[in-house]
């Protein structure tokens, strides 16, 4: 897609440049990764797993407790988009607060009779947006979960029949509550595997968290505001500049099939690592080379991976509980035999 | 807590005393005395420098190699400056070799002692090493102790029977002190709490190193010294050697050397005693026909030589001062009161006897004051030989093995290895020859060389054996198997159990006895002077007249047969003698007139003079010979012959014309001793194992090799080669792999340089976890080597990069990549141990752990 450069020299002051080059996708890791930084404190993992999410084109799911900073976190990331084509009915950044009497219709949008022209028009829902909160998703009817499942999974949306595509870049960060699991609707495994990554944040340290107090003021005024942001269309060149220029060797696939190999057969594991997420994980090493500032994926972008890609989708046995265990195990023998490939060749 | 304080305020001194005391132990065995103190106080300082050093800044490893630096250079100067001229003709000789002895032992305990020291302060785990110097010095101490040898360490046994104690408990004492200071010493060092497992694990320390002693001490007593025939006695005179009591004639060639008087003048002092009561026992095959075992066993009883000794020196005292009254006899007297019975008869008296020949300094003197004053002497002695009775002791202890080569089988039943003769008459008994062109068949000195004597026995009716003679004990001499023809040096088969060997070629007797009849004595080729110097003996009528007595009691067809005559004499003595050697006959002018004219009791050196002076009587060349006897049998068929101290004897020999010096045992027929012990046949047959034993020495036969077992040799063999080519292989590719990134190429040299780098870090225990990936490892490594990051990077990029000919990146660039080795080798070099780098680098399989 063309850049509007008018446009984004309007928003963003500078004429932005298209993206050819790593360095320029790795520019955008830098100025998203700043800006989000300084809007959240504490959280510079996490910032880091988003930040590949979005440049692997994936969902995240967010698990974590009320009041860890879950919607401060994608409210920063939506902050940081410029939507350089205004013109067009998607916005930036939308949130959709779940609740189990929502309707399909309040995500999607719907169409609705104007009497002066006498037609049906489209007024579109918070899903056509770049970046989409979607709060307590656990806590919706299935009918809206799978509403949203085919706007994760096609990047599309059917109102009355008539499929309206959703922008490129659709992002959905959701968030569920590990607990408090009364009158929720858990999102069943095929829907889980839309999200690319489920990440499970932590309390944050001890330092972190007091300076989360310290700078709750300046941080409410804006302090980020006068940092750069990347536009829509950035983010779109820079992922098809990862795509195209970050080496996957051939034996970190095989590492990738080895490993998912072995969740499947790992009798702790009823239902193992789909072929699937494997296609999804490419882009997402990809990514995290990037954000490493390499052009070749190693052992170590598996490695840290792999607990964030597979640990929601395996089923594991009764009994388990401990699924970063079993990847671990799963993942150390192909792991050991990709390190030791730098010493044979 | 109270306890734990105050041990720790002394835990200094406390220190300094057990390492002192271990290094008393320790140098006591064989330094001087003033080296002795000189390393006491060096390990005292050594504390006291080990401490200040490991509180110094220096690290340790320059610690340790500043003072292994400053040991090594002493000992070169030393050796040195000994080298040189110019410091022994300052101090003389004596003096300077005792200087830098006495500055060498300092040296060491300081740095022994410091150096050990210092590791502790910097790292308490090595609290074990000090532990283990006091423990072994300890363990050294009492090594002797041994098998149940209570007596052993002499200086402890004869000084806790003198003062009326049991040895055992002395020593149970001595080792429950040492676990008790060496739990103290645990205690104090230890800041925190004190584990009780550390205080168990003492004794077991103890328990530890005394059976490592005890491993490389086996059976091996010290002689007590009864026998003479070693350096202890040194004073070879005759008498005493029979049993321990005085031993050989020869000078004092001994170390004690200084303590002996002159030979001569020891000679005379012992002849006296040999006077006295010269019976032997042993002899047993003396008889014509062949010894009696039982006889043997008289010999055998040790325990009587041993007072023999007290009485031969009190005898030889009193004899040589009365009739020489010459400053030398004193000495004579001292020397054999010193050398016999200082070393044996002085542990009599104090319930033990005889010390070990380190004793050298402390023996000999008391001996040589003994000597000065005749009168003290003869009183101690005679006390001794009171107190001598008491004690039995049949010395069974090994002194030496023969190895015979040849199936020889003595006409006499009973070997005679000749150490030395005795045939100057010097008014009281007969002494070692001062004359130039007699007893020239014997050899005095340990060969370095084949030495051959230089007058062989004649050919005839003797037969040439060969063996090898391995000494347990030290002796004054070599001896051989009668008559021995040369010597030759031989390389020590086992070190840790003999001290010397040598080889002798020998023409023994083969001739019957029968044959010798009608035979003429003497040698036509002697001077007049040599054949009357083998004739003289006693002025005393009685001897001529009991000689003609015997003869004229001979059937009057032999009695001009001089052989037949001296084997008449010989009955006589067998039928009238008895052996004891409780009857020293000591303290007479002639104890041989005692023994023969009185109650005709005593032992082989009695014996043996009486023979001599009877034959001399009758006109027949005669002479004692010395050394040690053992019957045939006792060979049981094995080619080793064991000699203990009992075996040590004298006995007479004549001159037969044409067949040389004829061995011509008394065998007392009458014995009052108690039977010996029979010889140790498992010790006989395991020390003539170990003297066979032998690296091939030039001068021995080529061995004749063992087939029985080749399978098991050529596997051996082929596991030792095999393993040697194993650990050279894997040596090799451990420096390959070292070394290969100097030639790697631009592709290679990322993976190359990095494997390198692995291998350095496995060394000092860095080594990748399986799950862990290549950069959480490096995180790791991190720690001590930073840069290492950047070339764990690089040799990533090269193997899972796009494959590019852009050889302008970083993983293709060898200088770049060689540098970073350098700095990681340096980072590592820094942040870990010397100990650790060598040790491995010194694992041939270090490189295995590098993945």
């Amino acid at each position: 897609m063309e850049p509007d450069f008018e446009q984004s020299e309007h928003v963003t002051h500078t004429l932005a440049p298209p993206i050819t080059d790593l360095n320029g996708a790795f520019n955008v890791v830098q100025r998203v990764r700043a800006r989000m930084q300084a809007a959240v404190r504490g959280r510079d993992e996490v910032i880091e797993t988003i930040i590949i999410a979005l440049l692997a084109d994936g969902h995240v799911l967010l698990e974590d407790y009320p009041g860890s900073g879950k919607t401060t976190l994608a409210k920063a990331l939506g902050d940081c988009i410029i939507d350089d084509q205004p013109h067009d009915e998607i916005v930036t950044f939308r949130r959709i607060q779940f609740t189990p009497d929502l309707l399909p219709s309040d995500v999607t949008g719907t169409t609705i009779f104007d009497p002066n022209t006498n037609k049906f028009f489209f007024r579109a829902g918070p899903i056509f947006a770049h970046i989409v909160l979607a709060d307590e998703i656990n806590r919706t009817s299935p009918k809206v979960q799978s509403a949203m499942l085919e706007a994760m999974a096609e990047k599309q949306s059917t109102v009355d029949n008539r499929t309206r595509k959703l922008d490129q870049l659709f992002f959905v960060i959701a968030t569920q509550n590990p607990l408090d699991l009364a009158g929720t609707f858990p999102l069943p495994s095929a829907q889980l595997d839309r999200f690319l990554f489920k990440i499970r944040m932590k309390h944050i340290q001890r330092d972190a968290e007091l300076e989360v107090l310290a700078s709750y003021k300046t941080r409410r005024a804006g302090v980020g505001n006068a940092m750069p942001r990347v536009t829509r269309t950035e983010i779109i060149e820079a992922r098809n500049v990862i795509e195209n220029f970050v080496w996957v060797a051939p034996e970190v696939r095989e590492c990738l099939v080895d490993i998912a190999a072995r969740t499947r057969s790992d009798e702790r594991v009823l239902q193992g690592a789909s072929t699937r997420s494997l296609v999804l994980m490419i882009p997402a090493l990809q990514a995290r080379a990037l954000t490493r500032v390499r052009d070749y994926v190693t052992a170590e972008d598996v490695f840290e991976l792999a607990m964030l890609i597979f640990a929601h989708r395996l089923e594991l046995a009764p009994g388990i509980g401990n699924v970063d265990q079993v990847i671990r195990d799963c993942a150390a023998e192909p792991l050991d035999k990709l390190a030791r490939l730098t010493l044979r060749r | 807590m109270k306890f734990r304080a105050s041990v720790r305020a002394i835990r200094h001194p406390l220190r300094a005393f057990a390492l002192g005391l271990a290094a008393l132990a320790l140098t006591s065995q064989f330094a001087m005395s003033e080296a002795v103190v000189a390393s006491v106080i060096g390990s005292v300082l050594g504390v006291a420098l080990g401490e200040w050093l490991g509180r110094s800044k220096w690290r340790t490893e320059v610690v340790l190699s500043a003072v292994a630096g400053s040991l090594l250079l002493v000992w070169l100067l030393t050796a040195l400056l000994l080298r040189g001229e110019s410091v022994a003709d300052a101090l003389g000789p004596g003096t300077s070799l005792r200087t830098f002895g006495i500055i060498r032992y300092f040296v060491t305990s300081l740095a022994v002692v410091s150096a050990v020291r210092a590791l502790v302060v910097r790292k308490q785990t090595f609290i074990v090493l000090e532990l283990v110097m006091v423990v072994g010095a300890v363990a050294f101490a009492l090594a002797a102790h041994r098998d149940g040898v209570i007596a052993r360490p002499l200086w402890l046994s004869d000084w806790a029977w003198q003062a009326g104690l049991d040895p055992v408990h002395v020593l149970l004492a001595i080792g429950g002190l040492a676990i008790v200071v060496l739990a103290l010493l645990l205690l104090a060092e230890r800041e925190g709490e004190v584990s009780i497992a550390s205080l168990v694990a003492l004794p077991v320390l103890a328990l530890i190193a005394v059976l490592i002693f005890t491993t490389s001490a086996l059976p091996q007593p010290k002689p007590a010294s009864d026998i003479n025939l070693t350096d202890h006695g040194e004073s070879p005179q005759t008498p005493p050697q029979v049993r321990d009591a005085g031993v050989p004639h020869q000078p004092g060639s001994g170390p004690d050397g200084g303590a002996r008087p002159q030979e001569g003048d020891g000679g005379a002092g012992q002849n006296p005693d040999a006077s006295s009561g010269q019976q032997d026992p042993h002899t047993t095959d003396a008889g014509i026909d062949g010894g009696s075992s039982a006889r043997d066993a008289a010999v055998d009883g040790g325990g009587s030589s041993a007072r023999d000794a007290g009485t031969d020196g009190g005898g030889s005292s009193g004899g040589d001062a009365s009739v020489d009254g010459g400053a030398s006899q004193g000495r004579d007297a001292a020397t054999d009161a010193g050398g016999s019975a200082g070393a044996q008869d002085g542990g009599i008296d104090g319930g033990t006897q005889q010390r070990p020949p380190d004793g050298g300094n402390g023996s000999n003197a008391p001996p040589s004051d003994g000597g000065a004053s005749g009168q003290s002497q003869r009183q101690s002695e005679t006390d001794q030989e009171s107190q001598r009775n008491d004690i039995p002791q049949p010395s069974s202890a090994p002194m030496a093995v023969v190895l015979l080569d040849n199936d020889y089988s003595p006409p006499s039943g009973a070997y005679y290895f000749r150490q030395g003769v005795w045939s100057e008459f010097n008014g009281h008994r007969l002494i070692e020859s001062s004359r130039t062109d007699a007893d020239q068949d014997v050899i005095r000195e340990y060969p370095t060389q084949q030495v051959r004597v230089r007058e062989s026995a004649p050919t005839r009716g003797r037969v040439i054996v060969t063996g090898r003679v391995a000494l347990v004990v030290e002796h004054n001499g070599p001896f051989a198997l009668e008559s021995e023809e040369s010597l030759a040096p031989s390389s020590n088969p086992n070190a840790s159990r003999f001290v010397r060997a040598f080889r002798f070629t020998s023409r023994s007797q083969t001739v019957p006895y029968q044959q010798l009849l009608h035979a003429r004595v003497g040698n036509p080729a002697w001077t007049p002077d040599v054949r009357a110097h083998y004739l003289k003996g006693p002025t005393d009528p009685r001897y001529a007249a009991l000689a003609h007595e015997i003869v004229n009691g001979m059937p009057e067809a032999r009695r001009a047969d001089p052989f037949a005559q001296a084997v008449a004499v010989k009955l006589y003595l067998d039928h009238n003698l008895t052996y004891s050697t409780r009857h020293r006959h000591a303290g007479v002018d002639d104890p041989v007139a005692d023994l023969l004219f009185g109650d005709r009791t005593g032992y082989c050196v009695h014996f043996a003079h009486s023979a001599v002076y009877l034959w001399r009587a009758l006109g027949i060349p005669a002479r004692v010979g010395n050394g040690y006897h053992s019957d045939e049998q006792n060979r049981r068929g094995g080619s080793a012959i064991l000699l203990r101290g009992s075996d040590a004897h004298a006995w007479p020999e004549i001159y037969v014309e044409g067949y040389g010096w004829i061995v011509l045992d008394i065998a007392a027929e009458r014995n009052l001793d108690p039977p010996g012990q029979p010889t140790d046949e498992d010790l006989q047959r395991m020390l003539g194992e170990m003297a066979r034993e032998e690296q091939e020495d030039p001068a021995d036969p080529p061995p004749k090799k063992d087939d029985s077992l080749p399978w098991l040799k050529i596997f051996l063999w082929t596991s030792a080669i095999l393993l040697g080519l194993a650990l050279l292989a894997l040596y090799f590719v451990k420096i390959w792999r070292l070394v290969v990134p100097s030639f790697a190429k631009q592709k290679t040299i990322a993976r190359l340089g990095y494997r390198s780098i692995l291998d350095s870090l496995s060394h000092v225990g860095y080594t990748r976890d399986v799950t862990e990936t290549r950069e959480v490892f490096a995180e790791r490594v991190a720690q001590i080597a930073p840069s290492f990051r950047e070339l764990t990077t690089r040799n990533i990029a090269a193997a899972l990069r796009a494959s590019g000919d852009d050889l302008s990146r970083p993983e293709f660039d060898v200088a770049g990549t060689r540098a970073i080795m350098r700095a990681v080798r340096k980072e590592i070099r820094a942040n870990t141990t010397f100990w650790k780098r060598l040790l491995g680098a010194i694992n041939p399989i270090s490189f295995f752990s590098s993945k």
